[in-house]
Formats: C-alpha cells, structure tokens, sequence
C-alpha cells in the first residue's frame, strides 16, 4: 500500500496484460497472474478522495508475508479467520492471506447502527460462535466491538492488522487453497440469531466469476469498475472484489458509509475514471436520484458507464426510470440498465439480461397471477394500472445452470405459470456451514437447490417475482421475521409466541415491516407503551421504521398445529380498517400516528 | 462547558428539523431511534450534516453509544475542543 499523499494515482486500466477470465484452478492462481499486470484496488474516502492504492502485484506480496505470519499461529489447514469487512485495503490483504496459508476467510459485517452498540457486538460474537473461528480481525475504527465480542471466546489470536504485523513470520512452506477446498465463507443476509455460512469452494467460486466474465458481462480489458457496495454481501465480495481479480480489473471503492452520506461520490468516482460496471440494489438508485442536485449532474461524464447491474430486490422499474431522467446530462444511458437474478448461495450471478437492451418489462394479468400464479401477458389495449403488474426481465440462466420451477410439492411447471425456483450447477454451494439440517432444508441430495424464490420462465429468461418467501426486504436490507419477532417477545406485555411479522405494501408503493402482536393489555396508556418500546426494539437493532399492531389475545391465525400462520395473519392486516386508516396519516410509521 | 454544549445541542436541533416531522419536540432527551423514528440511512445524512458544520468527524464507535441529542451534542462537544 503506498503511503498517503497528495500525487497518489489510482490503478490504470489494464493496457498490456491479455485478459484471462477462465482457467484458473483457485483463487492464488487468478491473483498471481494479475499481479503480473498494473491493475489493482483503489480505495477512496467519505470526501471522496484517494486514500490508498492496492495493486494485484502489492496484494500478492503482502499476503504472501501475512498468510505466514498466520501460520505462525498454529492453526490447522481450513481454520476460520474471521474479517470485519470493511472496505478498506486490509480486508483483501486478509482475504488473500487466507488464501495461501490455507485458511478460510470469513466476512463478518461492518455496519454498526447508532445507539446499537451491544446488539453489533452480540452480532460478531454469534458469527465467530457459529463458524468456529480461531482467529478475527477488524480494522483500528472497530478494535472496541471485536474485542468486546471475543472476551472469553479462546480465539488463538483477535486483534486489528498491526498486532498481526508484529507476528513473525513462519518458515513453513504456503500450501495455497486447492480447487476443491473452500473459497471462503460468507454469512447470507439471513437470520442474525441463527447465522448461516455459505461455504463456497474455490472451484466453485472460478466457475461463477468466469461466467459473470464472459458471458454475462462480457467483460473487456478496456472494463473499470467501481463499487460502495458492502464486502460482507454476496455483490461486494464477489462481484466487485473477485470478479474483478479474476479478469485483471482494476476497481475502486466507496465504503457503503461515504455512498449512504454523500451518493453523488458514487458518480463523482465513475465520472473521474471513466468506470463501466457499476451495480446497485433499487434502492442505491433511488437513493442517488433523490440527493442529487441538478448542477452535481452536470459536472459528471458517465458516457463510459456500460453495465448498472440491478439486482438483489425484486426490480421496481420506476425509481431506476427516475434515476436515468436525472442524469439524463452526464450521458448515462438507460440501456446501460441490466437485471440480474442471483444469491451467495450461488457464489452470487444466476442470470443475467442481455447487455445494451436496457430493462425489459413484461406486463401480465394481475387477477391471474392473484388466482392461480399465471403470468398472462396482457396486450397493450387492455393494460391498466388496476389489472396489470409489471415484472423486469432477468435474462437467461448462466449457461451452467440447469433450473426448473417447482409448485410447492415440488412438480415441475410449464412457462409463465410462479413457482418456486429451483437450480442446480457447478457454482451452487457446498452447503451451510457445518449446519447439515439447515442445508438438507433448502439442497435436495441430487444436488438441487431451492433457492426460496418465486418466479416464473418464458423460455430460457426468468422473471422474479418475490424474494426468499418470508424475507423482508426494506431499503436493501434483508430482515428475517423470525429475528423481529424474537425481539418483540421480549418485550414486557408481549408474550412468548405471539407476534408474527412481515412486509406489507404501502401506498407509496414501498415495503414496511408490520408485528401483529398479541397482548393481554387494556389499558391504552401501557399498550402505548409496549408499541413504543417494540419500535424502538426494531429500529435499534435493525434501522428500521415498523407498524406495531396490538391484537387482542387470541387473534393470530394459526395453521392445525397450532404454528402462526404468517400469511393469513398478514391477510388479515391488509383487510383491518385501521391499517387503512393509518396510511391515510402522513407520517404513519412513525410513533404519533402509531398510538 | 454547560453553556457550550448547548449552543451544540440548538445545532444538533436546527439540523434535525429540517428531516423530522415538525410537531415533535426537539429535547436534550429525545431519542433518535424511538422519539423520531429515523432510519439508518437518514441518521447517516444527518450525522453528515452536523460533520460538515462542526468541521468533524464522528468515529462509528462513539456514535453506536449515542442515544439522545444530548448524548450526540456531548460526544461533539469533545470532538470540536480538540
């Protein structure tokens, strides 16, 4: 890494090494052949300037030191190392010491919300738990969280880069990760209480980046990319931290902290090195669209910009229509616009759009698709804004897949009709983490995965019309119910198995994250208060706005085993006078209209 | 010192109203979380507001230990003696 200084200069583009995308056994081979090029990580701060430079060739020869100063330690071949992902040099420095000491990386968030102090470090905590780690790292901003969380743990060693700087270095000879061992580990945005870790194997992990490569984003030596995107989600790690390794990109960083507080820097760094790949969830987009003023726009050239990836959220096309309108003057170009389908389960790309033809809209019946899941297209005399829905094109399954869509009981569909969407193929994982139960829920021993989506196909492309069935997904975030409703029990006045929650639609077309809650409570005064405190609970712990619903005692449907019935209880929501109602409030998330 | 923490915390206030609902009270007690309901996103664009005026820059750690506008006034108070 060079020194921090007024003339430091970003990566160049790669101008002489022939591009490789393929044929490489793990993931050394892939840094070790970039690093005979001049491309590499460039890392800017929440100003938007450049603080550190990491070539391919400085990152193989840091990593190789680290990874024995690693060794040093002890550890056995496939020890877990938990990293703090946050965007900043020593992750990949990390990452790739993993890489050749034989160890396997694990990215731990790094987003800590305000006043969520202890609920971060129990986050750690449960992670290293769940993983086994024998070793965690974090960067100096997060040395108080990570050693809170590992205190009594018997880690062989927890710290911040510099104390493992100051190891010595082993004399053993580096045994890199071989095409069958693992790549690395990576916590699925699912359950915070009970974790799950991808585990994906190096050959897995090549197979899905050369396909990214070559046949989904056709990736050029001419290519930049650049990200704000988190290292501890699927698109971070390995859409902008591997593909670009193993196609010799050179890469430049926002962490998600400096995009969320000043967005235009997001342009501001594409227009300044002439990126072309770029991806974002909606929400990114949206977010861009509403901070930027017109005069940011015109100081900006994103002509270069060739992919914005959409993906990670069932695609809404209106706040990417917004975005494209915007910046309509920097020449950013709607049919740069390419949905994509995809999940760490699957190292991360399943399908993607085809490049230059910007969103495809298909428009279908909305009484069917409510009825009997049909996918109807309706022509253009008979749409409306009453009975039609609108779903983005997700292109074809990588040429690797083979994929099916499956009615609950797991019979195949013909085209057009929603189901569950089912893979199977080369880059799927090896499973969840020594966790045979949670994998054997969502792998079929053929080796089928379930991926927990709902979709339909026409022909070869897919269409995606509901994320993992119960996932609430709210500004990009995935929030499980089980983790909210966990929360809400402990609440004084509510009792244990009486909450359930989900996502219910609002009129202004987002999702809000609604607890139905059962409490013996009459007097308005404490359930005032039990709502309150509930709202408090969700925003500490997750950032985010929810509707709390007292019920009476009794009330939540439940299926003949006596389990909550989510769906119905949240039918039953939609159809209650005082939702309605409270929309018609202007603010009816927050606390005065929620009384 | 008092006097200087709450010429922080009317800022903090001045800041904060511009992206909150009007008919809540400002105080030195009120809670971001559950008194204004904001969300991640827009507590980063106000933590962003309040390091541009101040000229500072407010580390993840102290800020995951804020509760109140006194609590944030207090942890800037520090930040801006420096």
């Amino acid at each position: 890494m060079s020194a921090e200084s007024m003339s430091m200069k970003p990566t160049e583009t790669n101008r002489c090494l022939p591009l490789k995308n393929q044929g490489f056994d793990n993931l050394v081979e892939a840094l070790e052949y970039a690093a005979e090029g001049e491309t590499g990580y460039n890392f800017y701060n929440g100003r938007g300037e450049l603080y550190a430079v990491l070539s391919y060739r400085e990152l193989r020869d840091e990593a190789q030191v680290l990874a024995r100063r690693l060794l040093g330690l002890g550890c056995e071949r496939g020890a877990r190392v938990g990293i703090v992902a946050e965007t900043h040099p020593m992750f990949h420095r990390f990452f790739y010491a993993c890489q050749y000491a034989g160890f396997i990386p694990v990215s731990l968030p790094s987003s800590v919300q305000i006043g969520a102090h202890k609920a971060y470090v129990e986050q750690l905590r449960r992670m290293l738990e769940t993983c086994g780690a024998d070793i965690a790292v974090s960067p100096e901003s997060h040395a108080t969280f990570l050693s809170e969380a590992t205190v009594g743990m018997g880690l062989k060693m927890a710290g911040v880069p510099e104390d493992f700087d100051a190891l010595p270095e082993s004399d053993a000879e580096l045994r890199p990760m071989t095409a069958d061992e693992p790549a690395y580990l990576q916590y699925t945005s699912g359950s915070t209480r009970f974790p799950r870790g991808v585990e994906i194997t190096q050959k897995a992990a090549l197979k899905n980046l050369s396909e990214i490569a070559q046949e989904g984003l056709k990736i050029g030596r001419e290519d930049r990319m650049v990200s704000w995107l988190p290292l501890y989600h699927d698109m971070g790690l390995v859409g902008f931290m591997l593909v670009p390794l193993a196609s010799q990109l050179s890469t430049d960083y926002l962490s998600p902290r400096s995009f969320a507080m000043r967005p235009r820097l997001w342009l501001k760094v594409l227009s300044e090195n002439r990126g072309t790949i770029s991806s974002s969830p909606p929400f990114g987009y949206a977010l861009c669209a509403k901070r930027l003023r017109w005069a940011d726009c015109q100081a900006y050239d994103l002509s270069a910009w060739r992919v914005a990836c959409v993906g990670a959220e069932r695609i809404n096309p209106e706040p990417l229509e917004r975005f494209a309108e915007v910046l309509k003057p920097t020449g950013f170009s709607p049919e740069a616009w390419v949905a994509c389908y995809g999940m760490a389960e699957c190292t991360l790309a399943i399908s993607f759009a085809p490049l230059g033809g910007g969103l495809e809209i298909d428009i279908v019946d909305k009484e069917l698709m409510a009825e009997r899941g049909e996918a109807r297209p309706l022509p253009a005399s008979e749409r409306g804004a009453m009975n039609s829905l609108c779903f983005v094109d997700c292109g074809e399954f990588l040429p690797s897949y083979s994929y099916s869509i499956r009615d609950d009981a797991g019979e195949p569909l013909p085209d057009r009709r929603c189901g569950r969407i089912w893979v199977k193929g080369p880059s799927v994982m090896t499973g969840y983490f020594e966790d045979p139960e949670a994998t054997a829920e969502v792998m079929s021993a053929n080796g089928w995965l379930d991926t927990g989506d709902i979709g339909y196909c026409v022909g070869s492309r897919v269409f995606v019309t509901a994320r993992s069935k119960d996932v609430i997904i709210i500004k990009g975030r995935n929030i499980w119910p089980q983790d909210l409703e966990h929360l809400a029990e402990h609440i004084p006045g509510v009792r244990y198995g009486h909450v359930s929650a989900f996502a219910a639609p609002t009129r202004a077309g987002e999702e809000l994250a609604v607890l139905v809650a059962e409490s013996r409570e009459k007097n308005p005064a404490k359930c005032r208060q039990i709502i309150e405190e509930m709202k408090a609970a969700v925003q500490t712990h997750f950032g985010i706005n929810s509707y709390i619903d007292l019920v009476p005692s009794g009330t939540l449907p439940r299926t003949s085993s006596g389990k909550l019935s989510r769906s119905q209880t949240k039918r039953d929501f939609l159809a209650r006078e005082s939702w309605d109602a409270a929309q018609d409030g202007d603010r009816f998330a927050s606390a005065e209209a929620n009384g | 010192m008092a006097t200087q923490e709450e010429k922080i915390e009317e800022t903090l206030r001045e800041i904060l109203s511009g992206s909150v609902d009007s008919s809540v009270d400002l105080a030195s007690s009120t809670n971001f979380v559950s008194d204004l309901g904001l969300e991640s996103i827009q507590v980063l664009e106000f933590v962003m507001e309040v390091e541009e005026h101040f000229d500072i820059a407010i580390d993840m750690e102290s800020l995951s230990d804020v509760l109140t506008i006194g609590q944030l006034a207090k942890v800037v108070a520090e930040l801006v003696k420096d």
